[in-house]
């Protein structure tokens, strides 16, 4: 039993209010979803907003065969996917270079630091940037499963996949992350 | 059981053992024991399992609520909602794809059944009055019944002062 079920369901026959309590819920994890999606853009935010929003848009039309909780990441993971392709395009056509966020100094040596926040947030980036390098549909995968913590038959019905699908998705993204994340393994 | 085999077994039996059946996971354990190459990636999947499991965690912004109530505020609900074109577009899809067919179909008969429009006279005489030795007009009947004026020029169209002229 979807443990949101009685607030959807308000949500669904118009209550704010319900989803209101439905945003509070989720916003840390949809936030983090994004972030860890987009290698921490600083549109990240906007995006999980948009995600809620046409959650909102949609709540009416929403099943019960299917957890909100996998709707709305599915919702976020389309919105993301979206804003990439947007910024595909802009970039083909004006050339423009990777935003600064994505160029910055080399955050391992930030992890260093021993002040007890810059350490968590550069190892965040360490991780954010190699999740960066897999392809779309295999970050994904290994973001729901490995960050946000859904079981297998969650992130198949999220992804609209067969579960030997999502499988072999993050057994692969772990083989081509493994070099990437080396440094941390090693602090 | 190989080692190809072995691989998708390996990265669910990385992070959740006890999601695989027990036959399955009882094979896999055998393929563990006996090869060395598995058991390193094995490892190498554990490792990024805990590695990831251990990423901070980003949070919401402290006015991120707030901000997206101001949004949600300004959505249209009930009646409001029926002028948002995008939920219209998106609705209407199917509805708009079987008006089509049912217009192709309908077409298609339409073809077959109706009967050609005779060519008016009127359209023959001004045809007739107008024709100039090196050019021609022809009506065509065309496949929906309604005639189809073709101008078929024949060499070079004759320009309009040289006409004046003679």
């Amino acid at each position: 039993m979807d443990a949101d079920r009685g607030l959807v369901d308000a949500a669904a026959a118009g209550s704010r209010e319900a989803f209101d309590e439905l945003v509070l819920r989720y916003q840390g994890p949809v936030v983090n979803l994004v972030r860890a999606m987009t290698a921490g853009d600083a549109d990240a935010e906007d995006l999980a907003q948009e995600a809620f929003v046409r959650a909102w848009r949609g709540i009416a039309a929403f099943r019960a065969d299917s957890a909100f909780r996998t709707w709305l990441f599915g919702i976020a993971i389309n919105v993301v996917r979206t804003h990439r392709d947007k910024q595909a395009r802009f970039r083909r056509v004006f050339w423009s270079s990777p935003k600064a966020a994505e160029v910055t100094a080399d955050p391992l040596e930030r992890a260093s630091a021993d002040d007890g926040v810059e350490a968590p947030l550069a190892m965040r980036e360490v991780i954010d940037r190699a999740l960066a390098t897999l392809p779309d549909d295999m970050r994904a995968a290994v973001v729901l499963r490995d960050v946000q913590g859904l079981d297998y038959r969650e992130i198949a019905e999220t992804l609209r996949v067969p579960i030997g699908t999502v499988e072999s998705r993050i057994f692969r993204a772990r083989l081509r992350l493994r070099p990437l994340l080396e440094p941390l393994r090693r602090k | 059981m190989t080692c190809p085999a072995a691989e998708p077994l390996i990265g669910r039996y990385a992070d959740d053992p006890g999601a695989l059946a027990p036959a399955e996971r009882q094979q896999l354990e055998r393929h563990l024991a006996a090869c060395e190459a598995c058991r390193l990636v094995l490892q190498d999947q554990r490792d990024v399992v805990g590695i990831l499991n251990a990423r901070p965690p980003a949070m919401a912004g402290p006015a991120f609520a707030a901000r997206l109530a101001v949004r949600l505020d300004s959505e249209p609900r009930g009646l409001l909602a029926l002028a948002n074109w995008r939920a219209w577009t998106v609705s209407l899809t199917p509805v708009a794809a079987g008006l089509v067919l049912i217009a192709w179909l309908d077409a298609g008969n339409g073809s077959t059944q109706r009967e050609v429009a005779a060519v008016p006279d009127t359209f023959k005489a001004w045809t007739e009055a107008n024709a100039t030795g090196d050019s021609a007009a022809v009506f065509l009947p065309s496949s929906n019944g309604d005639v189809l004026l073709e101008a078929v020029l024949i060499g070079a169209p004759t320009p309009a002062g040289d006409r004046d002229a003679r």
